[in-house]
């Protein structure tokens, strides 16, 4: 059973090391070789846990890593099918890619971030403790941030790919901060809070959720398994995971599912206003995350379970199709025999036109989201500190060039 | 220690070899033979000698990693001869040879630095006061921590080091930095003082607009870790990776500029990854060996240390790719710029395989 378990987790893991080596010393490998090794991987992983799932729930103590961090994977309702999908969605991208990606200068580049990403996945879904799930969680978002900016020559990706790992990074603050205060024993809402806080950078919840349509502008496939399903999936993941400990704190629920909620009502506003379907299908995907966390806050944790991952299947497989969007409608009409009939003419008679209006400019600029927290919150931190760093570089010339 | 005192001796040979050459070239390769010889010495002490091995490993990058424009055989003799000294800390551990050795990696590094007054504002200082710690060892605590604070560019002592770092040779400035966790005295306050610049460096590199004033406050932060933890073997080797690595791609461009992209990662694969794998090992990244120490110090029993500690390094993450953003994507062109040259080459493989190494299994290595 451990050889099974570890299996899942290392084979993508290898996979990864394996490419990476390779890449590093040799000439370029070819692109079938890559994809074949990158689908292989993630089937292998899918394949395992299903075995695991059949001999039923595991939990496996492998020693310790190094002093102070034992490395322990769990196999049970809520890892199994999790870990399932996420290597099966791993493998069709890796399959959809060769074609999609076909001689792509960054062909290797993606598949190799592709086998790191499905490593992370499975690291943090099978992670027993939550420092070794921190371990996965910090992969999963490099690998993710790596992706956005996939695109290097493009100002846009790079700037969106460094916005996602800023709010990742940020937001992994909560994650191991709750790990800390789990090992001292502290109170349950810390750990709670903490937790939340980590988990509301994945899962792109309100008011962090900015880059997440900002990370469409990676390739389709990357999108597709990344932000449609497996790593906004994460953040609810680790709430359900971690489920014992925080609902020792009557508090949390309710805050988890108001923070869901909130999420909810402005991604579903916003993302009504979107002009382009990467952006909405993105919008789309917090709005169902959202009440993935409202549900987990009502204590509907198997339901939540079953949301998350029907929503991770859907949204991937709609993600994959985005390119052939106006191809599909074309058909949709010819189907119908005329013009896709428009949605929405009830909210028209109950919503007076004022407000109306106002909600859709509110739509458009997204809540006026980045307004507050980006220039705002962020900006004037960065403006501050650069004034100290100017005030402190005038001193160090005046010594160095006083004569 | 007789392993620790020959590998001195290679390193002080290899100088004074370096120093007599005239073509830089020649005396970068004979360096980087110097460097290998004297890691591969140093591995007869392991694992007990691992910080000399880190220092020697640290000693391979800064030979090989130094821009031969910057770094003409003088200078690079110089940084080589930082390099023993920074081994010689590891032969003999007692308050008085530490006080000399650490007037004289001063001098060597004031004989290679371009702003003299700014660097005997600061050091004078930070010398007389290790030395004054070696002479009263019952003040020694206080003395100490203050003058290594100046060279650890402790806040608000640090306004010498972001300059220094930009118009000294880095080679010089690698190794001159190399020793001074050994020296860091093991109370409390300096825990504090050291968790205090862990975040107020990383914040004021997250900020900078050039590459190398990004690597100077991250080099700060990265002290202040120090300071809270003594020397861990594989912080150094990283770091001093990290600044080689700055060192080799200005040596090829003109500006580091953050906000003018220039450079592209697929035309230089291997200093991109060399920037991003030495930068995430030194920002505590998993499955690099900088994880280990910073999960070690989450155990620190002052939450304040623990709490700095965290915010330090997430912030340490998003500056190195932040840097790597900036100085390897977004620009729209090739610009004919050289990937690692074959010298570059062999020290950044040897080092990131040990420090891969390291993360996966760090029983193995020992860090």
């Amino acid at each position: 059973m451990n050889g099974v378990l570890i299996g899942a987790a290392g084979v993508p893991l290898a996979a990864f090391l394996l490419l990476g080596t390779v890449s590093w010393l040799g000439p370029p490998s070819g692109e079938r070789t890559v994809s074949a090794v990158v689908v292989l991987s993630a089937a292998t992983s899918a394949v395992l846990l299903g075995v695991t799932a059949w001999t039923g729930r595991a939990e496996v103590a492998l020693g310790t890593w190094f002093a102070g961090f034992p490395v322990v994977l769990v196999a049970d309702g809520w890892s199994l099918p999790t870990g399932i999908l996420a290597a099966l969605l791993g493998a069709l991208i890796g399959a959809f890619s060769r074609r999609y990606l076909h001689r792509d200068p960054g062909y290797r580049r993606f598949h190799l971030l592709l086998a790191l990403f499905v490593a992370g996945v499975q690291v943090v879904v099978l992670a027993g403790t939550l420092d070794l799930l921190v371990v996965g969680w910090e992969l999963t978002g490099l690998a993710s941030a790596l992706l956005i900016a996939f695109f290097h020559r493009r100002r846009g990706p790079v700037a969106h790919g460094l916005r996602a790992f800023v709010t990742y990074r940020v937001c992994d603050v909560g994650l191991v901060g709750a790990a800390v205060v789990a090992h001292h024993s502290g109170p349950p809402l810390a750990i709670g809070l903490l937790l939340l806080w980590g988990s509301m950078g994945k899962a792109a919840q309100f008011p962090v959720g900015g880059w997440l349509p900002r990370a469409m502008e990676g390739p389709t496939p990357s999108s597709a398994i990344c932000y449609g399903a497996i790593s906004v999936s994460l953040g609810p993941y680790l709430l359900l995971r971690t489920a014992p400990t925080w609902s020792q704190a009557p508090a949390m629920p309710v805050l988890i599912a108001v923070v869901g909620g909130v999420t909810a009502l402005h991604a579903t506003l916003v993302g009504r206003a979107q002009t382009d379907v990467k952006a909405a299908l993105a919008f789309a995907s917090t709005t169902q995350v959202g009440l993935v966390l409202v549900e987990i806050g009502l204590g509907w944790h198997v339901l939540a379970l079953v949301h998350l991952l029907g929503h991770a299947a859907l949204r991937s497989a709609q993600i994959l199709r985005s390119p052939s969007l106006l191809h599909d409608h074309h058909h949709l009409e010819q189907a119908l025999g005329g013009p896709v009939p428009r949605t929405g003419a009830l909210w028209e008679r109950l919503v007076p036109r004022p407000v109306r209006l106002w909600l859709y400019r509110f739509a458009l600029e997204r809540g006026y989201l980045d307004a507050l927290v980006v220039d705002r919150v962020v900006g004037g931190f960065a403006r501050l500190v650069r004034r100290f760093a100017a005030a402190d570089e005038r001193w160090v010339r005046r010594i160095a060039e006083a004569r | 220690m007789i392993v620790s005192a020959a590998v001195v001796l290679v390193w002080v040979v290899a100088a004074v070899v370096v120093g007599a050459e005239v073509d830089a070239r020649t005396a970068r390769r004979k360096a980087v033979y110097g460097a290998s010889a004297a890691l591969v010495l140093s591995l007869a002490a392991f694992p007990d000698g691992l910080v000399c091995t880190a220092f020697c490993l640290a000693g391979v990058l800064v030979a090989a990693l130094s821009p031969v424009a910057s770094h003409p055989p003088k200078v690079l003799a110089r940084a080589l001869v930082l390099v023993a000294a920074a081994c010689a800390f590891t032969v003999v551990r007692s308050p008085a040879v530490d006080a000399v050795l650490w007037a004289l990696t001063a001098v060597v590094a004031l004989s290679a630095a371009r702003d003299v007054r700014l660097f005997v504002v600061y050091h004078a200082p930070s010398v007389l006061l290790v030395a004054a710690g070696a002479v009263f060892p019952s003040a020694a605590g206080v003395l100490v921590l203050l003058g290594v604070a100046v060279r650890a560019a402790v806040v608000p002592v640090h306004s010498w080091f972001p300059r220094f770092v930009a118009r000294t040779p880095m080679g010089v400035v690698a190794a001159f930095l190399l020793p001074t966790g050994l020296v860091v005295p093991d109370t409390p306050l300096a825990a504090v003082v050291g968790a205090v610049t862990a975040v107020v460096g990383a914040v004021f590199a997250v900020v900078q607009a050039d590459g190398v004033r990004a690597l100077a406050f991250l080099l700060v932060s990265l002290g202040g870790v120090v300071l809270v933890d003594g020397t861990g073997p594989a912080a150094v080797v990283a770091a001093t990776g990290l600044a080689m690595t700055v060192a080799a791609l200005s040596a090829r461009r003109d500006s580091l500029s953050l906000s003018t992209p220039a450079g592209d990662l697929a035309r230089t694969p291997r200093l991109a990854v060399a920037y991003l794998g030495f930068g995430l090992a030194s920002a505590g990244f998993p499955l690099l060996p900088g994880f280990a120490d910073v999960h070690r110090l989450l155990t620190h029993p002052a939450p304040f240390v623990v709490a700095a500690v965290v915010v330090a390094v997430a912030v340490n993450g998003i500056t190195v790719l932040r840097g790597f953003l900036g100085l390897f994507a977004g620009h729209p062109r090739e610009n004919g710029e050289r990937d690692l040259t074959s010298l570059e080459h062999y020290a950044v493989a040897v080092t990131l395989s040990l420090l891969a190494i390291g993360g996966l299994a760090p029983g193995l290595t020992g860090w």
